[in-house]
């Protein structure tokens, strides 16, 4: 599988094409009306896609059906120039379709993704703020995805590799859900360079307590926080190192090009189980528009 | 020896530990030598996080009872073999829905269960057989012939080993088939609890040594079970009988039914007895225990600790012998000299020793006169290094508009002279308003309070939890790296305060992965923790050491997701939900009340003793639970008001948001 990347501060600086089909997400803020205003002249369907991680099911196009029926759905789509619209998209959704495109024989297709200019952040501070006292929704959790789950268990040899971002919550979580992970074979990694430089530096601030707390200890890495090729890579060769009867597990939780990394490679290789949370995307969390990536997937049916 | 303080104290988790906990287990000192052994009744398992569950059930599980550690394994061994078992919740959740109907979930469940308790089955052949005990030998284990079980499934092979690796590969087939249950072939799936029945008679039948082999499945972490899933363990608990009797071990409210496969209900008095790890005496029984392991550890980790014999802390037969007054008073004795507390007299005495908290102390009483109309000077008569205690309860007292000032200093003078008087004796002054006035002395210093030091305040501080006890001396330990532990050891208390303030702290950011309410949890006890802050700030302290609440009008005036949420709370121990007492007005409906986990009162700087209540009404605790920054803000407003609390400059770390706000 090969993977190219575009980038471009504007709009007008990638090299665009024309799709068949688009499946993107719903848009909560100006990031994503933008970029469905974008895609909507390049297009002759859009189709939303929204995964319900209770439910096990997908509203797709008006429809709603079990998650695992979401191949047969875009059987239709075979021979057919496809797009995801990751910004829209949650994670879930991507490597549902990723997978859905695989069984379906797809031989290329591509991603889009426009970077936030800014987060909403919350940082350490020692005063208490205004948000401490506000309330947020329920979090549904660590819930498999039908496709990709993995049964953990106390005496299975697993090894696991967290893509961070600046909710160290979502890896505490982790840990106190699914006490079988080891500490001692988690592999963390942060996305460095970051969008903005300097961001990195949250993530690290943010996540370094917990990985103190849990001991995590098997090992650190680095990716671009843009960059789903490195993800790939850097896959590639944990795959490569696993013993005899380990498994990998892949826990995006960081920036959405290192899920799509790993969307990517769970597609690729079935043997690979996801850990994901699900948060609920809050509305106007990100602020004004970012760098636009565009990233096309060649050879997809081909030997990993 | 001295050793590095990480490696003797961390890891806290007993997944960091492994299967086989015989070396590091300490037998809770409040069981009985018959809590496990002399009866077949299930189990379950109830308390909160950290309070050493699983930790327990993997000592009764069959890698620790026959354990390679152990040089002698008495013959009635096998009358109590444990098989653990946590479920994984995560991809429990892929076992429902999907286009599947409910009785397909139902039967996958069950040779889920079947195949992963098979497994456990097996190897605890194998631990018998590898260990001391002399119940069954390797070649038994070889010789067992499981071919009948065919019967439920063709491609079941006959020996030990193979019949390991294929329930092991069943597994895996389970996982393909539960990822991919629209493409892939179902598997022909195991009976359940009956499947495990077949294997355990198979074994008896042909090991005759195994006559007495009871099993008893330890299902941990049952909360986190889906209803239907709950309904299958609750009926094969029901049904439990020997040689196989299933337990579970659950965090506070975890029943989400008690329902059965047949009529009946699950019924407690019936069908199982509660073992509650926390219920337990917090002033004697828990002490020895976290003083136990913690020495434990130390020893373990090569330091010289001459006060326990660790076959003795896991063997239930030598229990009584660690119930003996004189044994407790020589291990706490231990740990109260490696962290040595202070008495309230010393803390007294500590504030005039100290310049700035005595000029703190003057300024107050000088202040609080003032606000009186009497001269600042008037203060001189009031404060007396040779009664400190009695000094540092002055400005409170001043500030008592009840209270007129010439009582306080007619009742101070007595006290100097010797004679009877309000400080002491019945109205004992000092005793009620001593600790409230202490911490006020504190307020903002951002320095350590030593009222957070000691070995029984930590105890207080874990309040059961043996995971915070840990974590408190693992903080205030760590402290001491470069010099290392030795049985001369000392920790001043001002490093134990601080590592108790850094504990809460660390340990608040936790509360946001407590379940699907984790986010909502940690901004009420934020909300909960200011507003028994905003109580401990009062001048007056007419209400001294709040730390808890209860609901005036009872919990029934709460609607039910208020009600749920509150239980909630109680199941993730952030809250401890004790029966109502002391109630104001005897008409009021009696009530439960709500104690803030005091491990989060260093943070806030409350009291983490369970003194005075908070009475809050329905639309009180309403704006705590669901309401909305604004009700939030309003609600603490109104008691910064009737409390006549001023929040000055260094009190901004906890309300810096009402301050930024403006009036």
């Amino acid at each position: 599988m090969n993977i190219s990347l575009q980038e471009g501060r504007e709009e007008t600086e990638i090299n665009w094409k024309c799709w068949d089909l688009v499946l993107h997400g719903k848009a909560i803020d100006d990031r994503g009306f933008a970029v469905l205003r974008s895609v909507q002249c390049r297009t002759s369907e859009l189709t939303e896609v929204v995964y319900d991680p209770l439910q096990l099911d997908v509203a797709i196009g008006g429809e709603r059906v079990p998650a695992d029926d979401l191949s047969g759905i875009l059987s239709a789509t075979s021979g057919k120039s496809v797009l995801l619209e990751a910004t829209t998209l949650g994670f879930a959704e991507i490597v549902l379709a990723c997978k859905a495109l695989r069984q379906n024989k797809h031989e290329s297709f591509d991603i889009l993704y426009l970077e936030p200019s800014g987060y909403q952040r919350q940082l350490r501070h020692p005063l208490l703020k205004r948000r401490d006292f506000e309330l947020s929704s329920e979090v549904s959790g660590y819930r498999a995805i039908p496709g990709s789950a993995v049964l953990l268990g106390d005496r299975k040899r697993v090894r696991s590799v967290f893509f961070l971002g600046y909710e160290e919550a979502r890896l505490r979580r982790a840990f106190e859900e699914l006490q079988m992970l080891s500490p001692a074979s988690t592999m963390v990694a942060f996305g460095v360079p970051a969008f903005r430089a300097g961001w990195e530096m949250d993530a690290m601030a943010n996540n370094i307590s917990v990985i103190r707390e849990q001991n995590v200890r098997g090992g650190v890495h680095f990716c671009g926080a843009e960059n789903p090729l490195a993800v790939f890579e850097l896959l590639g060769e944990v795959h490569r190192g696993l013993e005899q009867g380990e498994r990998l597990v892949l826990a995006p939780i960081g920036t959405k090009p290192h899920g799509i990394g790993v969307a990517l490679f769970a597609a690729t290789h079935p043997d690979i189980g996801i850990l994901y949370d699900h948060p609920l995307r809050a509305p106007g969390r990100t602020t004004d528009l970012g760098h636009w990536h565009l990233f096309s997937i060649e050879n997809f049916q081909g030997e990993q | 020896m001295r050793d590095p303080i990480h490696k003797l104290l961390s890891p806290n988790r007993t997944e960091e530990i492994g299967y086989d906990v015989w070396r590091e287990y300490v037998l809770p000192p409040f069981l009985t030598r018959t809590t496990f052994s002399e009866t077949h009744k299930p189990r379950v398992i109830v308390g909160g996080r950290g309070c050493g569950k699983t930790m327990l059930l993997r000592y009764l599980s069959h890698e620790s009872t026959f354990s390679t550690h152990r040089n002698i394994i008495p013959d009635d061994a096998v009358g109590h073999v444990g098989l653990y078992w946590r479920s994984d919740t995560q991809f429990a959740h892929l076992m429902h829905e999907r286009g599947q109907s409910a009785d397909v979930w139902d039967t996958a469940f069950r040779h889920l269960a079947a195949t992963v308790l098979g497994i456990e089955f097996l190897r605890s052949l194998q631990s018998i057989s590898n260990s001391a005990s002399s119940a069954l030998s390797k070649e038994d284990v070889c010789s067992l012939d499981f071919s009948r079980l065919a019967a439920y499934r063709p491609d079941l092979p006959a020996s030990t080993e193979d019949l390991l690796r294929k329930l092991e590969d069943c597994l895996a087939e389970f996982e393909s088939w539960a990822n991919n249950v629209r493409s892939a072939n179902q598997p022909v799936f195991l009976p359940g609890d009956r499947f495990l029945r077949r294997m355990i008679a198979l074994a008896l039948e042909q090991v005759p040594s195994l006559k007495p082999l009871v099993y008893f499945v330890y299902i941990d972490e049952y909360e986190n079970l889906a209803e239907y899933q709950q309904r299958i363990i609750n009926t094969w608990l029901k049904h439990s009988e020997p040689p196989l009797i299933f337990n579970v071990a659950t965090k506070r409210n975890g029943f989400k039914t008690k329902l059965t496969d047949g009529s009946e209900s699950l019924s407690a008095m019936d069908d199982y007895r509660v073992l509650d790890l926390e219920n337990f005496d917090l002033d004697s029984e828990f002490p020895l225990f976290a003083a136990e392991i913690l020495l434990l550890r130390l020893k373990l980790g090569g330091v010289a600790v001459s006060e326990i014999d660790p076959d003795q802390l896991r063997d239930s037969e030598q229990l009584p012998l660690r119930k003996d007054p004189q044994y407790s008073r020589k291990i706490q004795g231990a740990l109260r000299r490696l962290f040595p507390g202070l008495s309230q007299c010393d803390l007294a005495y500590g504030v005039f020793r100290d310049v700035s908290l005595k000029q703190r102390l003057l300024s107050r009483t000088e202040d609080a006169l003032e606000k009186r109309g009497e001269a600042r000077n008037r203060s001189k008569a009031l404060i007396d290094d040779k009664f400190p205690e009695a000094s540092v309860v002055v400005p409170a007292l001043l500030n008592r508009q009840s209270t007129p000032i010439g009582v306080v200093a007619t009742e101070f003078e007595k006290l100097t002279s010797g004679s009877e008087n309000k400080f002491t004796g019945q109205t004992d002054w000092i005793h009620n308003n001593f600790v409230g006035c202490y911490l006020q002395l504190f307020d903002g210093l951002g320095r350590p309070c030593p009222f957070y030091g000691g070995f029984e305040t930590f105890c207080q501080l874990a309040r059961g939890n043996l995971r915070h006890f840990l974590e408190l001396c693992y903080k205030t330990l760590s402290r001491l790296e470069g010099s290392g532990i030795g049985d001369d050891t000392v920790v001043p208390v001002e490093m134990q305060a601080e590592s108790a303030r850094q504990v809460a702290s660390d340990l608040l950011p936790e509360i946001r992965s407590f379940g699907p309410q984790g986010n909502n949890l940690h901004t009420f006890v934020l909300r909960l923790g200011s507003l028994l802050s905003l109580s401990q700030q009062s001048p007056s302290q007419s209400e001294p050491e709040r730390s808890h609440f209860s609901v005036s009008d009872g919990d029934s005036s709460l609607t039910n997701s208020e009600q749920q949420f509150l239980s909630e709370a109680v199941k993730w121990s952030v809250l401890f939900s004790e029966k109502g007492t002391k109630k104001k007005d005897v008409t009021a409906a009696e009530g439960v009340e709500y104690v803030l986990n005091p491990i989060y009162a260093p943070y806030f700087h409350i009291s983490y003793r369970k003194k005075r209540k908070l009475e809050l009404t329905a639309s009180e605790v309403t704006a705590l639970i669901s309401g909305d920054y604004n009700a939030v803000n309003k609600l603490l407003r109104a008691f910064q008001k009737r409390w006549t609390v001023e929040i000055s400059e260094p009190q901004r770390n906890l309300f810096s948001h009402l301050l930024e706000d403006g009036e």
